[in-house]
């Protein structure tokens, strides 16, 4: 086999394999699941506030390595954030802590994204 | 025997890009010839066919009527006028849904089965919903991935319709039996459409043989040009059918307070149809008549003899479709445990340029029954050599290697 790129940035399949913040919050204010229907990816991210700051949070469900790996980056990103603060987060912003995952997987690193805008958006 | 190494040197993509193309059930590449014809059509051709008053009105009309010729010839259809051409298979499975929807006399049970693709499902779905006259079941597919005769005698009755399957399924790659699936609805007085898809590519078919009354097949999975679907429909049902769509060329006559339609097939054609595409079409088949169909079949059933054999030797993966030795189109859909497919197709490309499919393949009931939530499907065709089922074996462990198990 030829010399090829490495499949993923080795920082997000270490997120995929050792997730931070997997879980369920016990009371948390917001909850909110985004699934994609094109491969069963399904995830669940919780937000406990204090104030208009985001004090906790924790996602939860099953996806392929972009998915998971994504949730656990943004989950460390959000934490401590205003949520104003965290409303302005892009995808963009996403992709550049994962080292440029494929275009054509960008709904894959979008999913816990969308939950976490679906969440403020209630607020 | 097909000869790989020749038969690969036809197809440009191939010289210009590294890539080993295992998605052929999606849609194939194109050969020389192909590419050809459709230059040929707008350096030499290039002009409305059946218009016209002119010298290259009347070439163009010519080959494009030869094309009509040879995709009857090719399913061994009675006559030319049975040939409608479409946008792709999806667009002729709508056309007789809405067709029969507008028959005012037609009521009753539309049949389908779990593993059809969305196309040949969610016409019928728009058809029934809201509808007082129709109503949609599904026959069932069993735990071997083969379509449930018993389930689909106990839903046939003289209240069906329709019975439309998929001639192959695209993703359990079981090949259905046409003869029988036929038969009873035919003892029903149902009318059968069969979604060739997956199924004109890869097998000889004579549709007289099988009694068909409807049958839709795309040509770009067949190296034809895309934007191009054949729907053969028997005559004195062309004939019958109300048009789904208007525009000129499908009309013989037109007041202000009368159409008289066209006959079949121009009825079913309205507007401008992709004329370039048609023409090439015509030399797609003469290509693949020169391979020979049977031989093609031989190929890819090597092919993919080798891909389930090889894949079952692995302790880590999970193939789904009909067991060993029973038939078998040419693909194979699996999982790689603690490998999410979508991760698996990403990986065969940055490992060695494979080209597979994941997700769900446009067939989301049948994997609900399967209780997955997607899969990976590898498939083959004329231009895939033994190595190239290797080469993608190699590139599976290499990815369990890397993504390993889940957390
Ligand atoms: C079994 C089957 N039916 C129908 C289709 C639809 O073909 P098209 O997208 O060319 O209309 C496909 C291809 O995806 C298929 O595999």
């Amino acid at each position: 086999m030829k010399d090829k790129p490495k499949i993923y940035n080795q920082d997000v399949l270490h997120h995929y394999q050792n997730p931070y913040n997997k879980g369920k919050l016990d009371d948390p204010d917001f909850s909110v699941t985004e699934e994609n229907p094109n491969c069963g990816d399904r995830i669940t991210l919780q937000l406990k506030l204090k104030g208009d700051e985001i004090s906790k949070v924790k996602f939860d469900g099953h996806g392929c390595v972009l998915s998971i790996g994504a949730a656990s980056i943004l989950t460390q990103m959000v934490r401590g954030l205003s949520v104003g603060e965290a409303s302005e987060l892009t995808l963009d912003d996403l992709v550049d802590n994962m080292g440029n995952p494929p275009k054509m997987r960008r709904n894959c690193v979008s999913l816990s994204l969308d939950a976490l805008k679906d969440a403020l958006s209630e607020w | 025997m097909l000869n790989v190494k020749d038969v690969k040197r036809d197809f440009p993509v191939l010289k210009n890009r590294d890539v080993i193309y295992l998605d052929n059930a999606a849609t194939t590449l194109t050969p020389e010839p192909v590419i050809q014809s459709l230059s040929d059509y707008y350096e030499n051709l290039g002009a409305s066919v059946h218009r016209g008053i002119y010298h290259l009105a009347d070439e163009t009309t010519e080959k494009y009527e030869s094309s009509r010729n040879r995709v009857a010839d090719f399913i061994g259809a009675d006559s030319p006028d049975e040939i409608v051409f479409t946008k792709n298979c999806t667009e002729g499975l709508n056309i007789i849904a809405y067709s029969l929807h507008l028959w005012s006399d037609m009521e009753g049970k539309i049949l389908v089965t779990e593993m059809d693709h969305h196309s040949n499902i969610l016409p019928w779905k728009f058809m029934v919903d809201g509808s007082e006259r129709f109503e949609l079941e599904y026959v069932d597919v069993t735990k071997d991935g083969v379509l449930d005769i018993e389930d689909y005698k106990s839903k046939l009755s003289s209240e069906t319709v329709a019975v439309g399957f998929p001639g192959i399924s695209n993703v359990l790659g079981t090949v259905n039996p046409v003869e029988k699936i036929t038969d009873l609805a035919h003892e029903n007085d149902a009318l059968v459409i069969m979604d060739g898809a997956q199924w004109l590519p890869h097998r000889p078919f004579d549709i007289l043989e099988h009694d068909l009354d409807f049958l839709t097949f795309s040509a770009h999975k067949m190296l034809g040009p895309t934007g191009l679907g054949v729907l053969y429909g028997k005559k004195e049902l062309l004939n019958r059918m109300p048009p789904p769509f208007g525009g000129g060329e499908m009309v013989l006559n037109v007041t202000r307070g009368e159409v008289k339609w066209s006959d079949p097939p121009q009825k079913f054609e309205p507007g401008t149809t992709p004329i370039a595409q048609i023409v090439a079409f015509g030399s797609t088949l003469k290509y693949l008549e020169g391979l020979e169909i049977a031989e093609i079949e031989e190929h890819v059933n090597g092919l993919t003899r080798r891909a389930v054999n090889r894949l079952s030797g692995i302790p880590y993966v999970n193939i789904y479709g009909p067991r060993e030795g029973e038939p078998r189109g040419g693909l194979v859909s699996f999982n790689v445990e603690g490998i999410h497919p979508h991760d698996l197709a990403t990986a065969l490309d940055s490992l060695d340029n494979i080209a597979i499919r994941a997700g769900l393949h446009c067939a989301q009931p049948l994997h609900e029954v399967m209780g997955l939530n997607s899969s990976a499907r590898v498939s083959f065709y004329v231009y895939n050599a033994s190595e190239d089922v290797d080469r993608f074996i190699d590139a599976v462990k290499e990815a369990k290697k890397i993504l390993g198990g889940e957390k």
